[in-house]
């Protein structure tokens, strides 16, 4: 499927003003784009700790019909599964999960702060690199932000997976 | 006397939310607020009765936590607030997914295998949903979306929603709106939150994405319908191809349809879209 290029994300992410109406209009850009926080990280919301990656594990929680609870969708599976709602310690597992104090304590990748995008983006979604199976401390995988100007990230990357 | 915004809600650690606003704290300011609105503009009704609502509860809480208040606040404005753990905000959302099952095939589908794959596809058994609320209840959640799958497969979605609300969270559910427009009428009654996703601006585009032939008249219908009975409805649009144009035309197709709120999203690489 088609989605959209670097160029449109940004475009699309100032035109709120542009189109108006009697009712409100949402540009989502959706994920890894979805914590929009200014450059100066004078508005971040406040459940985002300075060089927090994602808001997964902070804010929100994702319930399956067994009574499963992930992190958030793209962290559904096995490996990243917190606790069962109904038949584990409620809501003790929320706080003794390794899984969750690991993804708290998840920084953006060093190699993203240069980034011209990185008030839009901190390094990409965790979630989307784990579909990948890539590490979920590398920066993003197929990152549109990786131009000439952001080539850095990409050649740390190369780099660090060979470590 | 204070008469608070009954959408409004707050919990001891000082967060307050409402489903116009979204997430602010006791330490906002009026300029933190007005630079919230620049970047998502509110209409003039919302500023007037949502916004003084929450200056307001945090005047209220700040009193509260200070131990100055003669009175309790009415209690279901207030979310409970379970001790995590220092450094830990207790979470402020949740996802149910009562059933992965789903009458379309939409290829952009981030649920992916859960949905078409062979996968266990056994709903949420009817027995735990009072305890579902009760425990999301206790850790003071402000809002839990229902989505899947279609939440209207779901045969007790109705008992699952009256269980939240009653509880005093606020519950958003997405739906393809392919069931009868009586029922999603009905479930709305309760102060539900709902979301139509239509994809496209016409039943060739919407037809093609979500692989059922009808699927665009459909939604359409029963957004016309719940928008006549003064139900509020928020699109759920999926952009394959971004431009101004396409977006501004669809904006105005919404408008006219009379939708109270319209959202568009990208294609996210995961699910059925890899």
């Amino acid at each position: 499927m088609d989605t959209w290029d670097a160029e449109s994300i940004i475009r699309l992410e100032t035109m709120f003003d542009d189109v108006t109406g009697g009712c409100r209009i949402k540009i989502h850009t959706g994920l890894p784009f979805r914590l929009s926080i200014p450059p100066d990280n004078q508005r971040a919301p406040f459940y985002i700790k300075h060089g927090n990656r994602c808001d997964a594990a902070i804010r929100g929680l994702y319930v399956a019909p067994s009574g499963d609870v992930y992190p958030c969708e793209l962290l559904a599976r096995e490996k990243y599964k917190l606790g069962n709602l109904l038949s584990d310690e409620w809501p003790e597992f929320l706080r003794s999960s390794p899984v969750l104090s690991f993804l708290r304590a998840l920084q953006s990748p060093e190699s993203c702060m240069d980034c011209n995008y990185f008030h839009i983006c901190r390094g990409g979604c965790p979630g989307l690199q784990a579909e990948n199976d890539a590490k979920l401390t590398l920066p993003m995988l197929h990152c549109p932000f990786a131009n000439s100007s952001t080539k850095r990230v990409e050649s740390e990357r190369k780099r660090e997976e060979k470590i | 006397m204070i008469v608070l915004d009954p959408e409004l809600r707050y919990r001891a650690d000082g967060i307050c939310y409402h489903p116009k606003i979204g997430y602010l704290t006791v330490s906002d300011t009026w300029i933190d607020l007005l630079n919230l609105w620049a970047r998502e503009p509110p209409n003039m009704t919302e500023v007037a009765c949502s916004a003084t609502a929450l200056v307001i509860a945090n005047r209220l809480i700040e009193l509260e936590l200070a131990g100055d208040m003669d009175e309790p606040i009415e209690a279901k404005y207030e979310r409970p607030l379970p001790y995590l753990g220092d450094g830990i905000v207790a979470p402020l959302d949740a996802e149910i997914y009562p059933t992965y099952r789903c009458n379309h095939n939409c290829r952009f589908c981030s649920s992916g295998d859960r949905v078409f794959g062979t996968d266990d596809k056994r709903d949420l058994p009817r027995e735990f949903i009072n305890e579902i609320a009760e425990r999301l209840n206790n850790v003071g959640l402000f809002n839990v979306g229902i989505v899947g799958g279609e939440p209207f497969l779901y045969p007790h979605l109705e008992q699952l929603i009256d269980a939240l609300i009653a509880k005093g969270m606020h519950v958003h559910l997405t739906t393809n709106a392919s069931f009868s427009p009586d029922r999603i009428a009905a479930v709305c009654r309760n102060g539900l939150h709902l979301a139509v996703s239509i994809h496209g601006d016409g039943p060739e585009e919407n037809d093609r994405l979500t692989g059922r032939p009808g699927s665009f008249s459909r939604a359409i219908q029963t957004t016309s319908f719940l928008v006549r009975k003064g139900i509020p409805v928020r699109i759920i649009s999926v952009i394959e191809t971004p431009s101004v144009e396409n977006i501004r035309k669809l904006a105005k197709r919404w408008i006219d349809l009379g939708v109270a709120e319209m959202t568009f999203c990208r294609v996210i690489r995961t699910g059925k879209a890899m």
